[in-house]
């Protein structure tokens, strides 16, 4: 690790390491989706989802759905990872993430709220997996006025990853500005 | 998935053009980043 990252972690007091307790306790939370898990929620693997996120993101902790609803409305879906189902209150992961609050993006490094099996795997929403969400779902019509809205859990699967670049450059193509 | 990007952009600009019709701030600045 280079000295001046550690300095900077040091001034501002940030964490460096995950104990080793924490990261076995995060190592031994299972990936495994079941039936029940899936009976329990809305069923969004079917709609077309992405995300959104810098070039060099590791964790995709949201993604966005679109269709068009028979009655002509759009179903928008915000989606985002559902870590309560894998992080139990008062677990390593959960008392350490307290202390943490939050993620920390420095710019060529992250120090992770939670251990990266849970921040760049369980819980980052990557392409062509099966990834249980919490989610907030809007009707809008073609003014965006919002005609209906849900909120619940789901399991969704993105069906890709844009960076921001990618994003913009194709809405530019698309617009043909 | 560019056709729904496109059409969730148009949507956001419709929805954030009436957040600030109605007084919202936007605080947001552009960020740099450099890839030396």
């Amino acid at each position: 690790m280079k000295p001046r990252w550690h300095a900077i972690l040091a001034e501002f007091g940030l964490p460096y390491r995950f104990s080793k307790e924490t990261i076995q306790n995060a190592e031994a939370i299972s990936d495994k989706i079941t039936e029940t898990d899936v009976s329990n929620r809305r069923d969004f693997r079917d709609i077309p989802t992405f995300t959104i996120d810098p070039e060099d993101a590791k964790d995709f902790d949201d993604a966005l759905s679109l269709q068009k609803l028979p009655d002509g409305n759009w179903e928008v879906g915000v989606h985002i990872a559902d870590v309560t189902h894998y992080v139990k209150p008062g677990s390593l992961p959960d008392v350490e993430a307290r202390e943490r609050a939050t993620s920390v993006y420095l710019v060529d490094r992250t120090v992770p709220m939670l251990p990266e099996r849970l921040s760049n795997n369980i819980c980052s929403l990557r392409p062509n997996e099966d990834k249980l969400c919490f989610s907030a779902v809007f009707k809008l019509n073609d003014k965006a006025e919002i005609v209906n809205e849900w909120f619940g859990r789901t399991i969704i699967k993105s069906d890709r990853r844009f960076s921001y670049p990618e994003a913009q450059k194709s809405l530019i193509q698309e617009q043909g500005i | 998935m560019k056709n729904e990007l496109l059409i969730l952009h148009e949507l956001a600009q419709k929805l954030r053009n009436e957040r600030f019709k109605r007084g919202s701030i936007s605080f947001e600045r552009d960020e740099v980043k450099f890839d030396i």
